[in-house]
């Protein structure tokens, strides 16, 4: 009977590992698990969509006689003021629009990480140094900085992601800074460096692993961002050069057309809008879970 | 406190410096040789090379970028290589546009989010509470861009209630100003929410209800009252997300303000505009910031207490 019972007890307080710990909590969460299901189907409809279209035949290659055909069992989503099909092109845009947002933010995360994690270790004139560029950077607001990029550098898919990762690249340093700052005071940290550890090991090793939460929430968060950005920049036609079915340069060529073919607007739109609020739901979702404290 | 803003106004110095130098480096980078903006591609090589001397394109990048700094500190940007015009004369007669489009977004923003947001934490994790989180969501995951067509598509093309574009009377300010706050309504439902949140739980609240204040009392009298340093510090830093989001929504309304002058300037490649326009922008913002900085230290007693000493 106590053999039973001390079976039992030991499987209710089965020790977890802070990452299970965390995906535990993130699973009880809905609309976090549903912001995952629908990046997974984006992702998996980028993925497919290379497969499913032929790019050159189907995405860009003009239909005249076909043009401005309204959503059908043979169009989906209709057809544009070329006659291209406008279903293939949504589907086919996840993949820039993911690239961007996906590369832009790993890219600002690696440099503003390392930007904050330095500034928060070293300290003193480094750190002031690092943080008084943060705050210029902080102080354009950040549209307009990709702006001045985008235009300087030329429309290139390239350009268009060093534009919209710069922006991010600050917020990014602030939130590691912080985070480090909070972290390497601690205990663990001084016997790691009293035993003969190097900064970088030490910074490596110890404090980058236990500052990482904030940094994993604001990157989850700053992908959808990422992504409106560059729709932005591509409806304002500083993004990726037509004919490529970038979602925001769809919507600036349906613009033109929205009194009788709304449809050209609607479809694009609705998938910004979507993979946006996916990634939202996951930021917030992950915050919650790493935090049980923020939770709202 | 006047020490306080004294030293808040000298930090602004090194910011628009460095704002200054960023943007210079930036646009400096662009391809192509700039002369061919101010004269004609079939231009004799007098006239290039007079064009060059006139507009200081042959002297080294630090000198002219110091030239700049110096110009801008007396209120010179320059002049546009289309219109002729200066900049600074341009940018000024555009910003009230602006100005005047970003206010009535954060009044409307306010004006949804407030009452939400309180709705929301008073009736926490209620069908209402739900629903309101799910439309901030909506809120901040909206691309304004399209959110603009939307509508217009509705108000303007459809029901035909309101303006699709221009600036003519308060209507026309209407669809401009929810394409821009939808995203500050959104963002600032959910920080009125949590400090809400925090602040409907303090003792204050509760010793309020226990001596007999209504409930409606305690949430506006006590508890709103201090939940709202946070809420106004958030939408003040969100000032520059409205005056950046200008840009788009200004090019979808043809709304005559800087952002649409500015998209202007980088399909004409008029470099000066693109520049002094940038430029300008990030230094109304970083005054703005301040004042709103200021502020907060006179109302809030905390701060007040902190650099009077």
């Amino acid at each position: 009977m106590e053999n039973n019972q001390g079976t039992r007890s030991r499987k209710q307080y089965k020790r977890r590992s802070a990452l299970q710990e965390v995906w535990r909590r993130f699973r009880k969460n809905p609309g976090a698990m549903l912001g995952l299901f629908m990046v997974i189907l984006i992702v998996g409809v980028a993925i497919a969509s290379g497969f499913i279209f032929d790019y050159q035949k189907d995405v860009v290659a003009q239909h005249i006689t076909q043009r401005l055909k309204p959503p059908s069992a043979q169009h989906w989503f209709g057809t544009d003021q070329l006659g291209r099909d406008i279903f293939a092109r949504v589907l086919y845009g996840a993949r820039y629009s993911l690239s961007i947002g996906l590369i832009a933010v790993c890219v600002s995360l690696i440099v503003g990480v390392t930007l904050g994690a330095i500034a928060g270790y070293v300290g003193g004139i480094v750190e002031n140094i690092i943080m008084r560029v943060v705050d210029i950077f902080l102080a354009i607001p950040s549209i307009l900085l990709a702006i001045a990029v985008v235009s300087a550098l030329g429309q290139s898919a390239l350009n268009l992601m060093i534009a919209v990762g710069l922006c991010t690249v600050p917020s990014f340093a602030q939130v590691a800074r912080a985070s480090v700052l909070t972290v390497r005071n601690n205990e663990y940290v001084e016997a790691s460096r009293a035993i003969g550890a190097t900064n970088w090991q030490v910074i490596r090793s110890h404090i980058l692993p236990n500052s990482l939460s904030p940094i994993i929430v604001q990157a989850t968060l700053r992908i959808g961002s990422a992504i409106i950005s560059a729709s932005a920049l591509s409806f304002l036609g500083l993004g990726i050069p037509l004919p490529a079915p970038e979602w925001g340069a769809m919507l600036s060529e349906g613009r033109q057309y929205i009194r009788d073919y709304s449809y050209m607007t609607l479809f694009p739109g609705l998938a910004i809008l979507l993979t946006v609020i996916s990634f939202n739901l996951i930021g917030d979702g992950l915050r919650d879970a790493i935090d049980p404290k923020l939770k709202r | 406190m006047y020490r306080y803003i004294l030293k808040r106004l000298l930090m602004l110095i090194p910011v628009i410096i460095g704002i200054t130098l960023v943007i210079y480096f930036t646009m400096d980078l662009a391809p192509g040789d700039p002369v061919y903006q101010i004269v004609s591609e079939r231009a004799s090589e007098e006239e290039i090379a007079a064009a060059r001397e006139e507009y200081h394109l042959n002297d080294p990048f630090l000198v002219r970028c110091g030239r700049y700094l110096l110009n801008l500190c007396k209120g010179d940007l320059g002049v546009s290589y289309q219109s002729k015009r200066p900049v600074a004369e341009i940018y000024f007669s555009k910003l009230p546009a602006t100005l005047a489009l970003a206010v009535a977004s954060i009044v409307i923003a306010l004006l949804i989010s407030i009452p939400l947001g309180i709705y929301a934490a008073t009736h926490q994790n209620s069908w209402g509470d739900s629903t309101s989180m799910i439309l901030s969501l909506v809120g901040v995951s909206m691309p304004n861009f399209w959110l603009g067509l939307l509508l217009v598509l509705a108000f303007a093309l459809h029901l035909g209630w309101l303006p699709s574009g221009g600036m003519n009377g308060f209507a026309s300010v209407i669809l401009p100003a929810l394409t821009e706050g939808a995203y500050l309504a959104g963002f600032m439902t959910r920080t009125t929410r949590s400090a809400m949140l925090d602040t409907i739980r303090s003792d204050y609240v509760f010793m309020a209800l226990a001596k007999g204040v209504s409930k409606k009392e305690s949430i506006m009298k006590h508890a709103f009252k201090n939940a709202l340093i946070p809420i106004v510090t958030a939408g003040g830093v969100q000032f520059a997300y409205v005056m950046g989001g200008c840009v788009v929504t200004e090019t979808v309304f043809a709304w005559p303000g800087i952002g649409r002058q500015l998209v202007e300037g980088i399909n004409q490649r008029d470099i000066p505009v693109v520049l002094g326009f940038i430029i300008l922008t990030a230094i109304v913002v970083c005054i703005i910031n301040l004042m709103l900085d200021i502020i907060y230290a006179f109302v809030d007693p905390r701060i007040k207490a902190q650099y009077s000493k």
